[in-house]
Formats: structure tokens, sequence, C-alpha cells
């Protein structure tokens, strides 16, 4: 480790020996850098095998979530896996592994030159994706958007979650039965620029002023979708406003935050608690009470019309202004033109009328 | 260890490449070289798709050219010992305020000339603060890395710009020239730009002895700070054309659509042969490096593997060849510790070494 000072004869002739010796190295290294590369190969081979001796005849359809491992999607994912064999579709989930735009388009251009049939996809970004779905339809691959769609050029369909004004009316309905026409009520969102909570509080608010003028939203807490935060928010509102009857939480941090501010200040059933949101992280406020009712469509089942959309569609049997049939998950009909009160834009499938998750029902759902 | 730190560099070390750490470089290219040779056969041959009468190969690049790009400037700033963390940013930024100038009337070619020189502008300023206080590029960058994001974030707002002009979505994106992608030939046209100006010019070889032995380089009259400077000008307008191209692929601007090519680009440099403390290596092993870690990941995802794989084998790949680099660098009796403590020493700026001025790039690649 010391200073090495050497004669510049001696420091010659020991340098070119150890470089000798490097040289050697090199080329081993070189070898093993193939070899390690040739492994790799071989193993990306074999993954190319098992996709090409699939049946010919199956249906090829991609999934194409936002990123892989997010449970809404691992249950749209389930759901496609169950019905995908009986309807002769080869199912491939793939997705990049952060939310990433660059990431799907990457994945887009490799399914084009695949020759898949059908792509689905939920995109991270309207935009980014477009051309090379372009690019995917040009070449006669059906391209089907779910739960968070490109600009309407760049698909054939795009399966809608559910519709803003059906999942709010549900929120209110239940609120107002709760509280009754003449309550003041709060809303807990995630942030103020989230697009779809933006979206159902403007159905919620139009909603209100038809049916129940006298339901009054005194403030909207965002709880930032972190847990934490939602808590102090709601725990803010219920100090702030006494007099609130009920609060609606609409973001899946949301409903955790403003259950567990309502029990732990003792309101519960005293407060109303009505959200959007899953019901299996929420169990516990169930059970003691403290949260009413939450909305939510069948993820699952999602899953499943997906992979239906997309035999239907490679067959070219869906059309704007349309009705079709998903099985047993019955009739649905394609949007022909854009609609603001329900947020469909063209070539819009409305999966489902919100699900109502209570104290009677929330022990069967298992997302 | 104390007086070890302070001896002088020079002592321990000689002040240019040596002819067979040299020689070890131009091994290192070939062996990429016949890697990308095996790498493009093994994918033709095994998976349906990935050639495609050739043309099909030649689209495959549009993907991974971005990175490339990038990897060209963050070379010359690596190659002097130095680092450029904003250059992902740096991209989205330059993207962004293209299509954002663009959306307020202003033709886009045009455009693309002013975001151009703010990327420019924007290396200046980095080269300055780092060169004028004396910090350590690593953190500046860091730094401005942060300032760019925010910046994009703010101009590109919720939605930004998207569908540009067909003219330019055909020539900074999507066109080809028979089955060559523009693309393809604006990085043909940078990597010969950059490799002459590192590899035949006065000013590359100053760039590799800063790297090698900022002492020395001091001491025989080259003018150093300026040289850095003009290193990160070079990396952020390089950065700045890839979000040019990047958004002209996409046909569409996203506040953060450069910011995950940083990772690969100084992957691609280090694959490439660039020491990673500076002061070594050749253009050509980034250009050809771009290709093997290119090809790589779009033929795992042609053969069907997930992204995953792809990273997975992308990292494997990376730290064998580091295992296998840093175990041929131990240069000048030297090691991987001599390295970082070469780095602290020059942070410390130790004033001159022992030993005259060396002739001025005579040996250097």
């Amino acid at each position: 480790m010391g200073p090495k000072t050497k004669t510049s004869t001696k420091g010659d002739r020991q340098m070119s020996g150890r470089f000798m010796r490097r040289g050697a190295l090199v080329r081993l290294t070189a070898l093993l850098a193939t070899g390690g590369l040739a492994a790799s190969m071989v193993a990306a081979a074999s993954g190319a095998s098992a996709t090409t001796s699939r049946a010919p005849a199956k249906i090829k359809v991609a999934i194409v979530p936002k990123l892989l491992g997010l449970p809404v999607f691992e249950a749209n994912v389930k759901g496609a896996e169950e019905v995908a064999p009986s309807l002769g579709i080869a199912l491939k989930y793939t997705a990049p592994a952060t939310a990433s735009a660059e990431g799907q388009v990457q994945i887009f251009n490799s399914l084009i030159l695949q020759h898949y049939n059908v792509i689905t996809l939920s995109a991270d970004d309207p935009t980014v994706p477009a051309p090379v779905l372009e690019k995917a339809m040009k070449a006669g691959i059906k391209v089907i958007s779910f739960d968070s769609d490109v600009i309407p050029a760049a698909r054939d369909f795009f399966i809608q979650d559910t519709a803003y004004n059906t999942i709010a009316q549900g929120v209110i309905n239940a609120t107002e039965k709760f509280t009754g026409p003449n309550a003041q009520i709060a809303i807990m969102s995630s942030t103020p620029d989230a697009t779809i909570q933006l979206a159902w509080i403007g159905a919620m608010k139009s909603y209100i002023k038809t049916k129940f003028p006298h339901l009054k939203i005194v403030t909207i807490g965002y709880g930032q979708s972190n847990q934490a935060t939602s808590l102090t928010q709601a725990e803010d509102i219920i100090h702030s406003y006494p007099s609130v009857k009920a609060i609606l939480p609409i973001d899946g941090a949301a409903v955790v935050g403003t259950a567990q501010a309502v029990q732990d200040l003792g309101d519960a059933g005293k407060i109303g608690v009505f959200g959007i949101g899953d019901p299996l992280p929420n169990q516990k406020y169930f059970a003691n009470g403290s949260l009413q009712a939450l909305f939510l469509w069948n993820e699952v089942n999602q899953g499943k019309l997906i992979m239906y959309v997309a035999k239907l569609a490679y067959e070219n049997k869906l059309h704007a202004g349309g009705t079709f049939t998903a099985g047993p998950l019955g009739t649905f009909t394609i949007a022909a033109k854009a609609n603001p009160v329900t947020g469909a834009t063209r070539n819009t499938i409305i999966f489902s009328k919100p699900l109502e998750f209570t104290k009677a029902n929330y022990k069967q759902y298992d997302f | 260890m104390a007086a070890l730190l302070s001896a002088p560099p020079a002592q321990r070390r000689s002040r240019t490449a040596t002819s067979s750490e040299r020689r070890r470089d131009r091994i290192w290219v070939m062996a990429l070289a016949v890697v990308l040779g095996v790498e493009i056969l093994y994918f033709s041959i095994a998976v349906s798709g990935f050639f495609g009468g050739g043309s099909g190969l030649l689209s495959l690049t549009e993907q991974f050219l971005d990175v490339g790009v990038i990897a060209l400037g963050e070379a010359a700033v690596i190659l002097a010992g130095e680092i450029d963390l904003s250059a992902g940013t740096m991209s989205s930024l330059s993207g962004i305020t293209m299509a954002v100038l663009w959306r307020q009337g202003m033709e886009i070619w045009v455009a693309v000339l002013v975001a151009l020189a703010i990327s420019g502008a924007i290396g200046l300023l980095n080269g300055l603060i780092i060169t004028v206080f004396k910090v350590d590029s690593l953190l500046v960058t860091l730094a401005s890395q942060f300032i760019l994001g925010a910046v994009a974030t703010a101009l590109g707002g919720g939605s930004p710009p998207y569908g540009f002009p067909g003219s330019f979505v055909s020539i900074a994106g999507t066109g080809t020239v028979g089955p060559v992608p523009d693309q393809l030939i604006v990085f043909a046209v940078l990597a010969a730009g950059v490799a002459i100006a590192i590899g035949r010019t006065r000013m590359g070889r100053s760039l590799a002895l800063i790297g090698y032995n900022r002492p020395a380089a001091r001491w025989s009259g080259i003018r150093v700070d300026r040289t850095v400077v003009g290193a990160f000008v070079a990396s952020a307008f390089m950065a700045g054309i890839s979000g040019i191209l990047v958004s002209g692929l996409y046909n569409a601007a996203r506040n953060d659509i450069g910011d995950s090519l940083l990772l690969p680009a100084i992957t691609v440099v280090v694959l490439g042969g660039v020491d990673i403390f500076g002061g070594r290596g050749r253009i050509s092993g980034v250009i050809i490096a771009t290709f093997v870690l290119g090809f790589l990941t779009e033929g795992m995802l042609v053969a069907g593997d997930s992204s995953l794989s792809a990273t997975m084998v992308t990292g494997i790949l990376l730290i064998v060849c580091l295992v296998f680099k840093i175990g041929l660098e131990r240069r000048g009796g030297s090691d991987v510790l001599g390295a970082v403590r070469r780095r602290a020493e020059r942070l410390r700026h130790l004033g001159p070494g022992a030993g005259a001025p060396p002739a001025v790039g005579d040996e250097l690649p």
C-alpha cells in the first residue's frame, strides 16, 4: 500500500510481467463475459420457445397494466386468467417494474414484433404510448385500454371502471339515508389535482344540487394519499366542524385515515363514513362500526370483462353505439360519443355499477 | 495512512495512461464488438421478429439510442473524472421547453434551437459552479437534477404538449431514410463528432489527462477548469438533444421523460470501458456498448421475457464487467481503494506534486 518508487528499468520489467499476465486475464474476461451473455441468451431462448410452442389457433392477448405488483391490477389479472382458457385466449401478463410510460412503450413495441393479436393496457401516460399503439393498430392489432385511458385515437376501445355519476350517486344516496336531507357533510380526497377524485367530487356536487339541495359540503380535506396525513386531516375536520354528520373519503388512504379518526375520537356511529375504496384493508372499521359503507367496482370481474372484450374485438364484433354480451357478466353498451356526465369518451365501455360494501357483506370480498 | 495520503501523487502513478493500459482498452473494445456480433447473430436466429429482414433490427435501435446520446456526453464528463447526474432531468427539461415554446406559438425548429441553447447554458452553469466554487460535481449535479426536474414539471403542468407537426415527428422521431431510422443517423453523426473531439483533438486528450492525473494536467499547462466546464456543457447539450429525440419519437413531451435514461447511460459508459474515476476509455467502446445493452434488452423483450428479467440481466452484466475490469485495473501498483483515494486527494486540492510537467497528450489515444 505504500508509495512505490522504482528505478525505471526494474519498474518496466515488473510492469511488463504483470501486464503479460493481465493480457491473459483480459482474454479470460472476454471469454467469461461472452459466456455469461450466452447463458442469459439460452435462458431467453427457452422463454421464447415456451411462448411459441402454444397452440397457434389461440388468440394472443397481452395485458399490460401500469406496473407489476399493484394489488388492483393483480386482481384484474386474476380475473383475466380465470376466463382466458375458456375463451381460447393465450394470455400474457407483462408490465414495467416501475410505472414508466417509456417502459410500456418498449413492451408494446416488442408485442408488435411478437405478432400479438390484442394488446390491453392501463396507460401510465395518455400521450407517450400513442405513436407505438397507433403503429400496433396499423399492424392489425386490436388495442384496448382499461382503468387509465390513452388518447382515443390510439386505441380501439376503453373499459372505464365505473361511471362518475353512478358512483357519486351511490355514495350520496347512502349518506343521505344516514344523515337525513338537512345535514352538513365533508369530503376527504387525495390531492387537489387528482383527476379522478376531482371528477367524482364534481359529480357528487351536481347530484346534491339536483336531488338533496339541503345537504351541505362544508369542507374538503386532502390526505395526500397518505394514511397518517389523512388521519390528521380527518381529525381536524371533526374538531373544526362539530356539526358535520358524515365524512366521505374518496381515496384508499383517506378511507383508512377517516375511519381511524372517527374511531379514535369515539364518534363511531355518530359521524357516518361513506367512501370509495377496497373492503379488505378496512375490515376492522366495518366490524367496529366506524365505517358504514364503501363503493367500488369488482376488480376481478373487470379482468374477466377485459378478456371478453379482447376476444370480441379480435373477431370484429364490437361497434360504436352497439351492445354485446360478456358471458355471465351481462350485457354492455359501447358509447358512441363522449359523455361528460359518465366520463365516457368515444368507444368507451363502462364496466359496472359500483358495488356497495357494508357491514353485512364485506367479508365476502378479498380485494 | 496519513503519510500515504499526503505523498505527492505523481510518485505513485505515471502521469498518463501507459501503452499497456491503452492496449487493454483496445482489447476491451474489441471484446465488446465480438459480444455485440454474437448477440445480434444469436437473437436474429433464435428470436423470430428480432431481425425482421434487417429493417426490423434497425428500427429496434429507436428504442435505446436516446440512452446512447446521453452516454456520449456523460462519457466526456466521466473521462475528466467528474460525473453529471443532471443529464436525465436535463433531457426532460429540454423536451418540455421545446414543446411548451411550440405550444406558445413558436416555430418548432426555432423552439428546438432555444431548448438546446438553454441546455448548453445550464451545462455551463453546472461547470462553473463546480470549478469556481470547487464543489464536487456529484453534489452539484445531484442538486441541479432536482432543480431541473422541478422546473420541467412546473413548465409541463398537468397536460404536457403532444401532437407535434408531422415534419418534426418525422425528422426527429419516427422517420426513416430507406430502412435506416433518422434517430440512428443522428446518433451516428453525434457519435462520430464526439469520438473525433475526444480521440483526435487536443481538448479531448486534455480531458483524459485531467481525469488521469489532475495536478499533472495543471502543471503541463492545460487549462483544467475551462476544459472541465466544456465537458459539462457537452454533457448538458447532448442530454438536450436526447430530450428532443425522445419527444419526437413519442410525439409527446413529458415532465419526466428523460429521468429514467440517466442510469442506463452511466451503465453504457462504464460498460464501454470508461474508467468511472476518469482518465481512461474510448468513445468507440461507449458507442458499441450502447448497442450491446440496447439489443440485449430489446432482444429479451421480443423473445417474450419480462422487462424484469431484462433489467436483471443488465444488472448482472454490469457487475460481471465491473468485477473483471476492476480486477484488471490495478494500474501502477494501486487498486480500487487507490482510485477512491486519488479522488479524495483531488478533492482536497493538494499542492503541486513532484515531477516535471509531462509532454502533453502524446501518449493518449
